[in-house]
């Protein structure tokens, strides 16, 4: 008997601590992947959230596609920036009663389109604007040699290749093997590399590809980039245009819980405009405050939000 | 001898090798400059000189002259390796477009140490070692030495601190990007340490399990084993999932689902007991799998809903600048228990004064009053003064990402080296001793505590040790799911190719692995019972 009201006791002291009134809006919570532009874009999502009087925790550097997908669609984050080429090859594959149609992939509007009607039905996600930019897979060389050659675009470099200029090329195993990396741009330029002009690197991402290119090891001449990477500046590179959209479009889109956007309608207003006018150029300089100057990311993009008028000083 | 490799060390790092690197940009590669290369006065010529007159001071006769002179050398060469390099990088950073070829972007130029300040450093610290032993030969006590050892660190820090080095680019970046990381360094040492008392306690338990019973020795210790090869990425994708959906449940549902699991298990457990005789001998295994899964669960439950609350409360408790005062108060309380426990073994007080023993205990009761003041502070400021059935499990910190999915991994993956050193602690003691012991009436947890835990306790701390050093190195990994430490700085810093941020947050975590070691090791010593210390 004693030992009950001991219990007893105990948890009325408990329930009475806990049970102070008032309630609360929950945060929203702003993710992004693990690197610099993935950063970029969580820390505008941010500023331009905290600018509008919302309650905001942010999450970013969080870690891989894969957590920020999960964690999106567990609700245990509300918004990240994802990319609509990620979304398209990963997401959906395991819906029974559809495939992503083949030239979806390289069509920007279809691309969105899809993965947007597919997330919202699928998942209650929404897609808000997309970005005109386009971070995908492409090459690069050096300024010097870019001029010597006069390699612009992939036309250029297929008609280098095919009139036996020597090539070697430093490329992560993933885009030198899918069918929808270097295969794809010799099918649709109309060019052949052996495997003795590719430099594959395991696990290499474009940081340490432009290094090799950079540093000219063993004599790397051309080197797999991101199109949008800042580092680019900083080494002075040339990334070749791709005017036959040999490669998805990547495109940067803020994906956000239909719950909370239907909690808070505002957001796509306010972010709306801004990843409208995050184009390429927008994007790569950006990238490159951050990643070659070296400024913190929050600083690089309210100073970026400010100048274009996004948000007040 | 010593410090004739030492000296060739710093010299030959000087002479061959460039000592810095001038980068037009954070990720553009650098010019390299050698020491000697370096226009302008002697001084850089005068530091490479005075690498080599260790050389000769080695064959300097008397010990005593020879040690100061070793020590005061080796101190200068650390010092002025540092400082010279800075001083000429921002002479060269002044003029920089000269420096490169026409388009290269310049933007933030900076200094990076490179391999010729490594190796001054290390030969610097190498003559300063050999000046050290030679001052022990010759007789000069501990506290002499420390302080001698200790100047060209401390002249470093006072340099780091006065902005004299804030050229070099890992100073720049952690300016640029460093506010975090006295945060992020503060979470790394507490997921270390939490996931050590949670591993330590579960590990102790299964250990001693697995040596007592030798059904279950090997399914224990292969279990554990097992855990250590799960990737981290795998564990964490695993838990993410059913701590996402745990965080979603309302707290006060939770509590009286728990409180209803609970009640079940032990009504089961009881009903188990009376009729455990009585059922046929088949079936006798499984009802105790059955009690043991239906206690499991709960407790489970409740583990992770404390330790990740705990952690939650502690982080808020660290990060509140209105509680500093308690904090260090506390602090300083649980700092003052060794010094009492030292004192009175040192000077014998124990037998001089009466109420001695008991009276050490006071620093720890007010560090534990102190402890509590702060865990409600930090649960009233993390809980935020909302209604109990408006709270989720998530408020309580129990989420997919973050702290919670990562204190459960690193719990995991200290379990090897404390269950497997647990078991081969006890495993290996002379059983005769244990015997003996019976022989004297000792009941089993006075055997436990008085016979077995004492000599197992060097292993056991071994294991603790290992734990320890291997969890500063895996925290770094939490960081792929949200939960910070000082892994935020090394992921994004391999990311990005940026040696600087890489190094910002590996440094940190070296220095951490060596205190943990040597704080262990001084534990280990102090708690060691002094019966077995000799042997």
């Amino acid at each position: 008997m004693k030992k009950v009201g001991l219990w007893l006791l105990i948890a009325g002291l408990l329930v009475s601590a806990f049970g102070v009134v008032s309630a609360q809006d929950s945060p929203i919570r702003v993710g992004s992947k693990q690197f610099t532009e993935q950063i970029v874009l969580g820390q505008i999502i941010v500023a331009a959230l905290e600018d509008a009087g919302l309650d905001v925790v942010d999450r970013t550097n969080l870690g891989g596609t894969q957590v920020n997908r999960d964690a999106l669609v567990n609700g245990e984050i509300d918004i990240y920036a994802e990319y609509t080429g990620t979304a398209l090859y990963n997401y959906f594959n395991d819906v029974p009663w559809y495939d992503i149609p083949q030239e979806a992939y390289g069509h920007r509007v279809l691309g969105y389109a899809l993965v947007s009607s597919l997330d919202a039905a699928i998942n209650d996600l929404v897609w808000l604007a997309p970005t005109p930019a386009n971070n995908t897979y492409a090459f690069a060389v050096t300024a010097a040699f870019a001029e010597e050659n006069g390699l612009y675009s992939v036309i250029d470099m297929a008609d280098y290749v095919n009139d036996g200029g020597f090539v070697y090329l430093a490329t992560g195993d993933e885009f030198a093997q899918r069918p929808d990396g270097i295969a794809s741009f010799e099918e649709t330029y109309g060019f052949d590399l052996t495997d003795d002009q590719l430099l594959i690197i395991s696990n290499a991402t474009p940081a340490q590809t432009e290094q090799a290119l950079n540093e000219g090891a063993n004599n790397v001449n051309f080197a797999m980039a991101y199109s949008t990477d800042g580092a680019l500046m900083a080494y002075n590179f040339v990334v070749l245009d791709d005017p036959f959209g040999a490669q998805p479009i990547y495109a940067p889109t803020p994906v956000i819980r239909g719950e909370v956007i239907r909690a808070n309608p505002e957001i796509a207003g306010i972010l709306n405009p801004i990843f409208r006018a995050l184009d390429n150029v927008a994007l790569q300089t950006l990238n490159a405050e951050v990643e070659v100057e070296g400024l913190n990311p929050a600083d690089a993009v309210r100073a970026w939000l400010q100048a274009s008028g996004f948000i007040g000083n | 001898m010593i410090a004739l490799l030492g000296g060739c060390v710093a010299s030959f790092g000087f002479f061959f090798l460039p000592v810095i690197e001038i980068k037009p940009n954070r990720l553009a590669s650098g010019l390299p400059v050698g020491l000697l290369e370096i226009p302008g006065d002697m001084r850089y010529l005068l530091l490479f000189l005075l690498a080599l007159t260790p050389m000769l001071l080695a064959f300097l006769g008397e010990r005593n002259r020879r040690g100061w002179a070793l020590a005061a050398v080796g101190n200068l060469i650390v010092i002025l390796t540092l400082y010279l390099p800075a001083l000429a990088g921002s002479a060269y950073l002044i003029g920089a477009e000269a420096l490169f070829e026409a388009g290269t972007r310049i933007s933030n130029p900076r200094i990076l140490t490179s391999a010729g300040i490594a190796a001054g450093l290390a030969g610097g610290y190498i003559v300063l070692f050999a000046g050290l032993l030679d001052l022990e030969e010759s007789g000069a006590s501990r506290l002499v030495r420390g302080l001698a050892g200790a100047v060209g660190a401390f002249v470093v820090v006072l340099m780091l601190a006065g902005g004299t080095l804030d050229v070099y680019s890992i100073m720049v970046e952690y300016h640029s990007r460093g506010e975090t990381l006295a945060l992020r360094f503060l979470e790394h040492i507490v997921f270390v340490l939490v996931a050590l008392a949670a591993g330590l306690i579960v590990g102790i338990a299964l250990g001693l399990w697995a040596s007592r019973d030798a059904k279950t020795e090997d399914t224990i210790l292969y279990t554990v084993g097992i855990i250590q090869t799960i990737p981290s990425l795998a564990l964490f994708g695993i838990l993410l999932v059913p701590l996402a959906r745990l965080g979603d449940a309302r707290f006060l549902s939770l509590a009286r689902d728990w409180l209803l699991l609970a009640g079940f298990a032990l009504v089961a457990a009881l009903v188990l007991r009376r009729l455990h005789a009585r059922l046929p001998e088949r079936t006798r295994q499984f009802s105790l799998i059955a009690v043991f899964i239906l206690a499991l669960i709960p407790l489970a439950l409740l583990a992770v809903l404390i330790i990740a609350f705990g952690f939650e409360v502690a982080l808020t408790i660290l990060t509140m600048t209105e509680l500093a005062l308690l904090r260090s108060l506390t602090g300083l309380a649980i700092f003052v228990f060794p010094i009492f426990v030292w004192a009175g073994k040192r000077f014998d007080l124990e037998r001089k004064l009466p109420h001695y023993r008991r009276l050490r205990f006071l620093p720890l009761l007010a560090a534990a009053l102190g402890g509590l003041a702060l865990l409600a502070q930090g649960a009233g400021e993390l809980l935020g003064g909302r209604e109990l059935a408006a709270l989720t499990i998530r408020d309580f910190g129990v989420s997919g990402i973050g702290t919670a999915p990562a204190i459960i991994a690193l719990t995991l993956y200290s379990l090897l080296p404390l269950v497997r050193n647990t078991y081969a602690g006890l495993k290996n003691i002379d059983p005769a001793i244990i015997d003996s012991g019976k022989g004297m009436g000792f009941t089993a947890a006075q055997s436990f505590f008085r016979i077995e835990l004492p000599l197992a306790f060097p292993v056991i701390m071994a294991g603790v040790r290992n734990a320890a050093i291997s969890l500063v190195g895996i925290a770094a990994v939490a960081s792929i799911i949200g939960a910070g430490a000082l892994g935020d700085f090394i992921l994004l810093g391999v990311n990005s190719t940026s040696i600087d941020q890489i190094l910002l947050g590996t440094i940190p975590a070296v220095l951490l692995a060596v205190i943990l070691d040597a704080g262990l090791k001084i534990l280990e010593g102090l708690l060691t019972s002094p019966g077995i210390r000799q042997a």
